[in-house]
This record gives structure tokens, C-alpha cells and sequence, in this order.
């Protein structure tokens, strides 16, 4: 942007401040790119430079590689998709030898998101990560079935969501932010669970399990039977939990689910998340997070906002 | 390079029964196209379709700056492309996947074999091959479909001059049958020819890939598969690859990355 016929002062006065802080961990803008949309960064190398994202949410690392569940393994949905694709990944080793160096060359955080089926898994992932230069954060999956406790979601039952969380904190002296599941009657009892237990920032919501059924072949249409449905379909759901959340905790939140404009993300910056990540629209619009960085922008200069931090919360009745 | 580009519609033409080609003006992407390549599409920004669909590049024009593509107007989202006319733009990424691998010895007899709206990414193989010097004599296509009506690229294979051999189903147009009939019966794949190339239904890869193995004779195959983000990431379009570095003796690779061309003898069928 040229500054030299505007004159530098009216420039800067128009320039909103995007600056976001999420307790501990400090991003130039509010946008991020959600774990499991964006790959390990490498794929968008031809698509735009990685340094203008708030941060990276990595697709999920969990300690050994896994290939992921059977085909098929993600179909459309109104407005949305349902994917199990069931944590494919190269696993711990080959994420910090293969994975970081290419994320290190971006000035951007990089967040890494953890997955595990037991407790033990999630303590070895975070004490290994930090030791590993370069990550911002750590972001627990915690919508895996738990191995240990009959395959229930560790982040449904608010007991087991506390002690995998409480063993997970002592390990890393890394940000730690639990990414809570939707799939629950109340959302704020697991929210307060993980805030007690120990987490810096919560993100949400994860994907809501659903399912979709072809009815000429009579089968479902996910091999596994069912997903987890995502897109600006279950935006209204995500924005809403957002609101309740952000009344039920004093640490800050990172929106996400469905967001693919600016309004969008504006919605959870206004219901109380201090910052948001673009998810399934990365797959249809790879530019998308840069559309909504610089739709933030303008809706800050148009309405006369200072900055981002201003309007978290913001919103009326 | 992959570009993420809203592309002028040059013409949209009906070209087959239910067979639509939309030619598009993407100088860059154009030049940068290889033979296998394919773009992903997206002509409306109302969520529904929310996803975008892999087609492969077709026809390229490099003087215009233009490539088309094929589409088989039968499903929500391509009954809805095909209300898109010249003048407006679709938005593409691409060009995508790896490409077909061009066996440059001089003595290579090709044959490509092509079902239905598998043609087209063979047609520009072919045309590539022609393009870079070879002889058209020395490249067999063989092009099915279910009837006449259905076959795409005929006449421009044949203005290639390669040896096309046509079949049908219903023997509306050339043999009667499917292409593995012909394969069978009238193509002696080891004794003529040293490389194959394939695009089309899973059946009929899967049975073209079988021949070729059993003859002998080194297969590239543009797998078919749902391809939900096309650049890499959602991990919705694996295959079963053998590796013999992995456990169990197969990754789970990417068709729309690390594809969609596979060597026959790589793919393990599910």
C-alpha cells in the first residue's frame, strides 16, 4: 500500500489494529486456518504466502502414523460435508523431522493439533512437542474415542475431559488450547471442565456428528456409517455455542465452524471469540482466509473501529 | 504452478448426448496443463454445491490462452454448470495432480484406452504425443461408450491421425461390446504394444489394468475417484498404493496429489 499522497498520519489512522491476543499467545491478525483443512502448509505454497495468517492449525499429529478410515470417507452435504477421515497422518517423528522445517520458514505461529485415543498418548505428544523449536501452541483433539473408557469421546463426558487435560498440562509449557467437541447436551459444563483443568484458550466447535444415507444403494454413504459435518451448515450452531461459552469462562475463545467470509468470522468475533479459524471453505476457496483478514480489515475502517480487540463480545440484543 | 483463477467462459457447447465442453481463457494455467492434469470447479458461490469437482483438461490452445474441459450433465452440480453460459466466468483451480509419464523411445507403440468422458485427458495425451513429433502411427486409441451418442473426441483423434478404434455397447458405432472386448480380441496388447495409458469408469480400469499386467505390459491409470478439495488436504480421495516401505505393504496415497496417474501395478483395487 502506498502511504505517500495520503499523507502517514491519516494512513495509520486508518489502518485498524488487528492485533490478537489469546492469553498467552500473541497473532498479528485474528485469523487462522482450522486443523484439518490446511494440511501441513506445503500444499498451499502456489496459493499465498503462509506469513500473512494469524497462525496455522496443523492437521492432527498423533504418536505413531495412521492411515486413516476406510473409503469413502467424506461426501457432500446442504452447504456442508461430512467427512471420517480418521486421523491420517505420518505420526510425531515424521511431523517434527518432515513437517516443521517447512512450517518454520513462515513468520507465522504455528499451532499443532494433538490427537490421541488414550492418555498416555496425549502426555507423550506433549512433552515430546515441547521440545520442538518453532510451535506456538499445542490444540488437543479431544473428540477421538477414548480407547480406555468403551470409545467415548473424551471431550463429551466433562470428567474425562478434566483428567486428560489436567495429566496433559504439567507436560508443556507451551499454550495449551482444548478444542472443544459439540456433540454434547451443554456445552459450557465441558468448557468450564477444560478452563479448570487447566487450559489456556478454547476453540470451537468441533465437527457435529452426523450422518447421510444414499437411498437408491440403501447404504450409508460414509463407510464407517456416520461423520462429522462441517460448513457454513452449522454455522448458527457454532456462533450460538460461541455466545455461551465466552459468558461461562474467562479465557479467551477461538471461533470456528462454517466461517467463509468475513461476516462470518464477524459473527464469532461479535459473540465472543477473540479470534477465528477459516475450515471446509479452504478446501473450495484456498484464498479464503486472506478474504477474510482483509474483510475484517475493511469492516473496522468502515465502522470507525480502532481494532479487532474492541468489538470481541460485542455483540447486542 | 497452481492458480486459484475466475476464468472467462469462451464457449459452452453441447457435444454428446448429455455432453457438455466449456472452454475457458487461463493463458496460465493452460501453458502450464500436462496430459492427466485436471482443474477444480466451481461456478457458483451459494453453498450448494458447497464442494468443487475435478474435471480434466481436454482441448488446450495455447495461441488463444484457452483450455476446455468435459462434463456429463447428470448429477445436481453439473445440471447446474451447464446454465452457465459464454461471457461469464467459472472459477477454477489448477492445474492440478500429476500427469501422464510420456515413454519418449522411439520404438514405443502407445495405446490409450479411453471410456466415455475418459476420453478426454487421453485426447490431449495423444495430441501432446503428436504435438512433440511422434509419428501418430505408432499411437492406438481406443474409445468407448455405451453407444454413438455418448462417444467424445472422435473427430478430433482423428484429425490427430492415430489409429482409433471405436466401440459401443449397443454397436451403434464401431465393435460391439466393451473396450476389453476389443483389448481381447483384436489388440495383441504384448506382441504391438509397449505402454498403456487409461481414463474412465473403475470397472473398466481395473479390468484394463488386470490385461495389461498379465501381458506384461506397463500400465499408467488416471485413477476415478470423489476428489472433495482437489489440492491435497482433505484427505477424502485415497487409494490404496503398494509400498513396500509401509506396513502391510501399502500407503494411502492422494489421488488428487500424489495422482490421479498410477501405475497399474501399484494400485491395490478395493
Amino acid at each position: 500500500m502506498s502511504s505517500s499522497a495520503a499523507g502517514n498520519i491519516s494512513n495509520k489512522a486508518a489502518r485498524p489494529d488487528l492485533t490478537t491476543r489469546l492469553g498467552p499467545l500473541v497473532l498479528k491478525n485474528p485469523v487462522m486456518t482450522a486443523s484439518g483443512t490446511f494440511g501441513f502448509g506445503a500444499e498451499w505454497a502456489d496459493f499465498f504466502d503462509l506469513s500473512r495468517l494469524g497462525a496455522i492449525m496443523v492437521k492432527a499429529v498423533t504418536v505413531k502414523p495412521r492411515r486413516g478410515n476406510p473409503m469413502p470417507r467424506m461426501c457432500e452435504t446442504p452447504a456442508g460435508t461430512l467427512n471420517s477421515i480418521g486421523l491420517q497422518n505420518p505420526g510425531l517423528d515424521a511431523f517434527v523431522a518432515e513437517k516443521m522445517p517447512y512450517l518454520m520458514q513462515f513468520d507465522c505461529p504455528v499451532i499443532v493439533n494433538i490427537a490421541a485415543d488414550k492418555r498416555q498418548d496425549f502426555i507423550v505428544l506433549a512433552e515430546r512437542l515441547n521440545e520442538v523449536p518453532g510451535i506456538a501452541a499445542l490444540e488437543m483433539n479431544v473428540s477421538c474415542p477414548n480407547q480406555e473408557h468403551g470409545g467415548i469421546e473424551f471431550g463429551v463426558d466433562p470428567k474425562l475431559l478434566d483428567e486428560v487435560v489436567s495429566s496433559v498440562r504439567p507436560r508443556t509449557s507451551l499454550p495449551l488450547i482444548v478444542k472443544l467437541s459439540p456433540n454434547v447436551t451443554d456445552i459450557t459444563v465441558t468448557a468450564r471442565a477444560a478452563e479448570s483443568a487447566g487450559a489456556d484458550i478454547l476453540s470451537l466447535t468441533n465437527t457435529f456428528i452426523g450422518t447421510s444415507i444414499d437411498v437408491k444403494k440403501r447404504k450409508f454413504k460414509l463407510a464407517l456409517g456416520r461423520g462429522g459435518l462441517s460448513g457454513p451448515c452449522i454455522r448458527p450452531l457454532a456462533v450460538y455455542m460461541t455466545h455461551r461459552v465466552a459468558s461461562a469462562v474467562t479465557i479467551p475463545l477461538i471461533g470456528m465452524g462454517g466461517i467463509c467470509t468475513a461476516d462470518d468470522a464477524l459473527e464469532f468475533i461479535l459473540a465472543g471469540a477473540t479470534a477465528v479459524a477459516t475450515g471446509t471453505i479452504n478446501f473450495v476457496n484456498p484464498d479464503a482466509p486472506l478474504r477474510v483478514i482483509e474483510g475484517i480489515e475493511n469492516y473496522l475502517r468502515d465502522q470507525g473501529i480502532g481494532a479487532v480487540s474492541e468489538i470481541v463480545g460485542a455483540v447486542r440484543r | 504452478m497452481r492458480y486459484q483463477l475466475d476464468a472467462p467462459i469462451i464457449s459452452h457447447e453441447q457435444i454428446a448426448d448429455c455432453e457438455y465442453e466449456i472452454t475457458v481463457e487461463a493463458p496460465e494455467a493452460a501453458r502450464d496443463a500436462r496430459p492427466g492434469q485436471f482443474v477444480q470447479v466451481l461456478y457458483d458461490q451459494s453453498y450448494n454445491p458447497f464442494t468443487r469437482r475435478p474435471f480434466s483438461v481436454y482441448r488446450v490452445d495455447l495461441a488463444r490462452g484457452t483450455f476446455s474441459i468435459v462434463y456429463l450433465a447428470r448429477g445436481v452440480f453439473t445440471l447446474g454448470m451447464r446454465r452457465k453460459r459464454a461471457g461469464e466466468v467459472l472459477s477454477i483451480i489448477g492445474p492440478l495432480g500429476n500427469s501422464y509419464l510420456q515413454d519418449a523411445r522411439p520404438d514405443c507403440q502407445h495405446l490409450l484406452v479411453a471410456g466415455g468422458v475418459g476420453a478426454p485427458p487421453l485426447y490431449f495425451l495423444a495430441s501432446e504425443m503428436v504435438r512433440n513429433g511422434m509419428d501418430p502411427r505408432r499411437i492406438t486409441v481406443i474409445n468407448g461408450a455405451r453407444s454413438e451418442n455418448l462417444l467424445v473426441a472422435v473427430r478430433e483423434l482423428n484429425a490427430l491421425g492415430v489409429d482409433l478404434r471405436l466401440v459401443t455397447n449397443d454397436g451403434s458405432a464401431g465393435a460391439t461390446g466393451l473396450v476389453t472386448d476389443l483389448l481381447a480380441s483384436e489388440i495383441q496388447i504384448p506382441q504391438t504394444y509397449t505402454v498403456v495409458y487409461t481414463c474412465g469408469p473403475t470397472p473398466m480400469l481395473r479390468a484394463v489394468s488386470d490385461m495389461c499386467m498379465s501381458a506384461g505390459v506397463p500400465c499408467q491409470v488416471s485413477v476415478e475417484t470423489m476428489m472433495p478439495c482437489g489440492i491435497g488436504v482433505c484427505m477424502g480421495c485415497v487409494v490404496k498404493i503398494r509400498d513396500a516401505g509401509e506396513p502391510d505393504g501399502f500407503a494411502m496415497l492422494r489421488s488428487c496429489y500424489d495422482g490421479p496417474v498410477f501405475s497399474a501395478e501399484d494400485i491395490l483395487w478395493e
